[in-house]
């Protein structure tokens, strides 16, 4: 059982990531951009993993890596990422990269997210 | 006849002069006496003298015929060799005889010698060539020892007619000696005579001879004076130039002078004693003696006092004209006729010389009386005025020559009526025109020197003075060309064919100009002076030809001025004849074209350089003749087009470049030449290798003076590369703008996606054990939620192929992790078959690494699709050279690969659209249809190709080309 924070700008992403994995058993937590999500790192610090969308407005998803390091009990990070525009969405690929445990692009599937939370969470 | 009687004229001076006369002669005559006898003395003298030599010659002659024939001469010496036999006698003998023999023939034939003493002499000679004889006797008997008596009897000469001869001779001489003595003597005695006779003489003769002429003279005296007196009147008739006949009543001719000789042509002695009818014809001479009697008788005189005119016949025949004048005399008691006759003949044909000389002058010649009235006027003037002498002779000058001519000439005819001979040259206003005179107005004098009229000789040299005008206008039309010829800026020389070396007879100021050489430098020598070191040689041949053949000929000759530098002259040679069509001269026109032929230089130069810039300009630069023929191709145009220079220049542009089916060439055909100027038309040309370029073409025409087409000179930019640029940069502009937008759509739909996605599979999680269509509809959810994602993935590719680089990667290696990548991506059972070609090791492409791969993967997986995941695709790597362009590449080398498959195929319709976006033939779900047109972006990128052949339900074969990189 883990503790992850799903940060997403859109409800229906935290919302449809939230019931599959809350209905893996992990505790879910929500923030809408990465300011709000630093916030729930303050309040919590036993968040094993965050699961951010790289571009959100209000402090996105590189932002909210980079800060990470500022944290004693740094979660594990998956990036998700909706491509979007060439540079943005590759440079975001990029930092995301360095940043983050895993990338996934979305549109992703169901068993690929449980595989990859779950191979995050076991290193 | 009544003579004049003698009176005695007694003349002391003439009797002086005959005395005188008488005296001398008498003088002379004496001393011619002695003279006479004085010489006649000495010729006897001489003469005598000469005989005398003579004789003694000959007396010394015979005295050695003597010697040599007598003692110790020819006889004693043969007598004494017959005696004595000594041979000295023998040649004495010979001796002697020699010669004599050479004295007498000598003599004989030079000496006078007489009859006589020839005889003797050839007497003589006879006995001496007898010794001669005989004495070789004497040598033919002493040899036969004959004696000297038996010889002297053999042989006897008789030498008595020899001798006999000689004393014949020597008579002969004694006689002639003696006949000259008696000569002498009696000469001697005449001449003692005739000086006495002489002595006596003189003085009788001086008065004898006086007493004659005395005499004489006495009575010769009246004779003479009677004589002189008819000779007088003789001399005066017969000098007379009127013939004077006598005649006696019987009308017999008594006197008939001189001057009657001369007109009737008889003798004086002929014809007197004849009667005057003799002379005359017709009933004259018929009735001549009746007229005589009829007079004598009483009758009235018919001739007498009253001169008449008459025709006479002479002797000849010939008739005559005379006048003659009658007067009768008495003599004797007889009545004599003297006729007067003048021969009227001779006055009549003076007369009509004058008229006819008059009438025949070319001036018009008139008498004028004081009143300026016509008296005469000659036929000259008739002609003149085409009117008859007797309409003009009683006019006046003011009727005949009208108011203004009159008045012209009065002061003139006033002048000569002052007694002075007046002279104009005027141009007179005459009722017929106006004529031109020079006109002689001389006054006609009587013999008290009063003037009576006017004599005018006038001259029409009114044609003369027309000829004297064309003469002056001709005189200054040729001064005029001379100037002209002078003024005029060509050399102008003249040359004349006459001489041996045709030199030059006349040069203008121009030409001087141009060679430098002074007119009196260059007259009188050949042009050929102006030559030199770098003159044409063959271009005066051609000079020197079409002189020799009287030709024209113009040429461009290197000349030298005077001060050394050359100059280039143009000159025009020609014959000039004259209107008999003799050759005059040689004109020359020499024309300094030194400025044009620098000139012409320049442009040549600016020609060269122009070529120079068309050549290695590097726009195609074509010039055509308005049929549309190359003239001229530049060096980059032949590169284009892939031809030599050589093989298009005259051949049509049109149809070795342009297929005439094309409808845009028609048009452009249609139009060609009609437009002057085109700017950037739009054609493609296809080169000799079969490529295509697309050319833009500026024109613009050429027009001659006349406004002809000439030429139309076409500049062309080759546009393809650079159209395939844009037409590239254009689809990378629209592609980077689609993926700017596709990426932002992207986003949002990949954003929008998850949720759908996720909470789907969920829900079907969650209900996976139920077994309704719920499982099925929420599986259908993710479906076609996953196609989206493929669509937008496949759009972000599409929109992101022109932001990939290129490197250069070796074929076989890319080639192989092509295959594996897509191979590893291949769904089903689908085999994959790979052939290599060996010539393919070390060969390079230039692409973009993730481009091939998706490329590769592309239309692998499109195979094994194509053959539902069965069945097996064969790849081919190879490498392929085009000779020409083909399926849209450049001739070169390329690399190739082929996909092939065995699957349904494509059908034909559809082949053609394959590469278009959005196109496919897979089911709703399968693809994009972005894929194909993404390969064909990619591989067009990489300056490669890719067609596809297909039928349906056989299989499909996709072959990739791509550029060998080098």
């Amino acid at each position: 059982m883990a503790k992850i924070l799903i940060v997403d700008d859109m409800t229906g992403i935290r919302r449809s990531l939230s019931v599959i994995l809350s209905g893996c058993g992990h505790d879910i937590l929500e923030a809408e951009n990465g300011l709000k999500a630093l916030n729930k790192l303050e309040e919590q610090d036993d968040i094993d993993l965050i699961i951010t969308d790289i571009l959100m407005p209000d402090a996105d998803g590189v932002e909210l890596m980079t800060k990470l390091h500022e944290f004693e009990n740094k979660p594990k990070v998956i990036a998700i990422s909706g491509g979007g525009n060439k540079v943005t969405a590759d440079n975001a690929l990029e930092i995301a990269a360095s940043f983050a445990d895993e990338v996934i692009r979305k549109p992703f599937q169901r068993d690929e997210l449980i595989s990859q939370v779950d191979s995050v969470l076991a290193r | 006849m009544k003579k004049p009687s003698a009176s005695k004229v007694s003349n002391p001076k003439k009797i002086f002069i005959l005395g005188v006369t008488l005296i001398v002669s008498v003088i002379i005559f004496i001393c011619s006496a002695v003279y006479l006898t004085h010489y006649n003395l000495e010729k006897v003298e001489d003469s005598w003298e000469e005989y005398h030599y003579l004789i003694q010659d000959k007396e010394h002659f015979s005295r050695e015929i003597y010697q040599e024939l007598g003692y110790g001469g020819i006889i004693h010496n043969f007598k004494n060799y017959v005696l004595r036999h000594d041979p000295k006698y023998r040649e004495k003998f010979f001796r002697h005889t020699n010669y004599l023999e050479t004295l007498i023939f000598q003599k004989r034939s030079s000496a006078k010698l007489t009859q006589v003493e020839k005889d003797s002499l050839n007497t003589i000679l006879k006995t001496v060539l007898d010794y001669k004889e005989k004495i070789h006797l004497v040598d033919k008997a002493l040899l036969e020892g004959k004696s000297s008596a038996e010889i002297d009897q053999l042989v006897k000469v008789d030498d008595s007619s020899a001798l006999e001869a000689l004393a014949l001779m020597k008579n002969q001489l004694i006689d002639a000696e003696m006949r000259v003595f008696k000569k002498s003597r009696s000469l001697q005695d005449f001449i003692g005579r005739m000086n006495i006779t002489t002595l006596v003489l003189l003085p009788l003769m001086v008065i004898v001879g006086f007493l004659i002429y005395r005499i004489l003279n006495l009575l010769a005296h009246h004779v003479e004076l009677q004589i002189k007196a008819e000779q007088r009147l003789k001399a005066i008739l017969d000098n007379t130039y009127e013939g004077m006949i006598t005649a006696n009543e019987e009308g017999v001719i008594e006197e008939f002078n001189l001057a009657c000789e001369k007109i009737f042509g008889w003798k004086k002695e002929e014809i007197i004693g004849q009667n005057l009818n003799v002379l005359m014809v017709g009933k004259h001479k018929k009735n001549h003696d009746s007229y005589i009697q009829n007079y004598l008788q009483g009758g009235a005189p018919k001739l007498i006092g009253q001169p008449r005119e008459f025709e006479v016949v002479k002797k000849n025949g010939e008739r005559a004209l005379v006048e003659v004048s009658l007067a009768e005399f008495y003599d004797s008691g007889k009545r004599y006729f003297t006729g007067l006759v003048r021969d009227m003949t001779h006055y009549k044909n003076q007369n009509r010389i004058w008229d006819d000389a008059i009438n025949a002058m070319p001036a018009l010649v008139s008498f004028l009386d004081k009143n300026f009235h016509y008296t005469f006027v000659n036929r000259t003037y008739e002609t003149f005025w085409d009117k008859k002498r007797e309409d003009i002779v009683g006019k006046s000058a003011v009727e005949l020559l009208g108011e203004n001519g009159f008045k012209m000439i009065k002061p003139y005819l006033e002048k000569a009526l002052s007694g002075e001979t007046v002279s104009y040259e005027k141009t007179l206003d005459l009722p017929k025109g106006f004529y031109h005179f020079y006109a002689t107005y001389s006054p006609q004098l009587d013999s008290l020197g009063n003037v009576t009229g006017i004599l005018a000789v006038v001259h029409d040299i009114t044609a003369r003075k027309e000829r004297e005008i064309d003469l002056q206008n001709y005189k200054e039309q040729t001064e005029i060309l001379v100037q002209a010829i002078e003024a005029c800026q060509v050399g102008i020389t003249l040359a004349d064919p006459a001489q041996d070396d045709i030199p030059l007879t006349f040069v203008n100021k121009a030409f001087e100009q141009i060679s430098g050489y002074s007119r009196d430098e260059m007259i009188g020598k050949n042009c050929r002076f102006l030559q030199g070191e770098n003159t044409q040689a063959e271009h005066v041949k051609l000079i020197r030809d079409a002189i020799k053949n009287k030709e024209s000929i113009n040429t461009e000759l290197l000349n030298y001025h005077k001060d050394g530098r050359i100059f280039w002259n143009n000159i025009q040679i020609s014959p000039v004849y004259n209107t008999e069509g003799e050759l005059k001269s040689f004109v020359g026109t020499q024309v300094d074209i030194t400025s044009l032929k620098n000139a012409q230089k320049e442009i040549a130069q600016e020609r060269d350089f122009s070529r120079y810039i068309i050549d290695f300009s590097p726009s195609l630069i074509v010039g055509l003749d308005p049929a549309g023929h190359i003239n001229f191709v530049n060096k980059s145009a032949l590169a284009m087009v892939k031809y030599e220079e050589d093989e298009l220049l005259g051949k049509s542009w049109w149809e070795t470049f342009y297929p005439p089916k094309d409808q845009q060439v028609k048009d452009f055909l249609n139009n060609f030449g009609h437009n002057k100027r085109v700017d950037n038309f739009e054609m493609t040309i296809t080169d000799r290798m079969g490529e295509e370029h697309l050319i833009s073409w500026s024109s613009f025409n050429q027009y001659d003076e006349e406004g002809n087409l000439i030429q139309i000179i076409g500049a062309g930019v080759d546009l393809t590369k650079e159209r395939e640029r844009a037409k590239y940069e254009k689809e990378r502009h629209k592609l980077q703008s689609l993926g700017t937008m596709a990426g932002g759509i992207a986003h949002e739909i990949n954003n929008a996606l998850l949720p759908i996605i996720l909470l789907s599979e969920e829900y079907q999680e969650r209900h996976k054990n139920q077994g309704d269509d719920t499982q099925q509809d929420l599986q259908t959810i993710v479906d076609y939620a996953l196609h989206a994602r493929s669509i937008v993935e496949d759009v972000l590719l599409y929109s992101r192929q022109a932001d990939r680089s290129r490197e250069k990667y070796d074929a076989i290696t890319l080639f192989n992790q092509g295959v594996r990548f897509s191979s590893d991506l291949l769904q089903g059972d689908t085999k994959i078959i790979k052939r290599i070609d060996d010539d393919m090791k070390s060969q390079s492409i230039s692409v973009n690494k993730t481009g091939f791969m998706q490329v590769m993967s592309n239309l692998i997986n499109n195979a094994s699709q194509a053959m539902n995941g069965e069945g097996e695709i064969e790849l081919i790597l190879q490498k392929i050279s085009l000779d020409k362009p083909d399926e849209g590449l450049r001739a070169g080398e390329y690399v190739n690969i082929l996909i092939k498959d065995s699957g349904c195929g494509i059908a034909e319709d559809k082949l053609s659209m394959i590469f278009d976006p959005f196109f496919t033939t897979k089911e709703a779900g399968d693809g994009s249809g972005l894929g194909l047109s993404v390969v064909y972006g990619l591989v067009k990128e990489w300056g490669g190709s890719i067609n596809v052949e297909s039928e349906e339900g056989k299989g499909t074969i996709f072959s990739l080309f791509f550029p060998l990189y080098k």
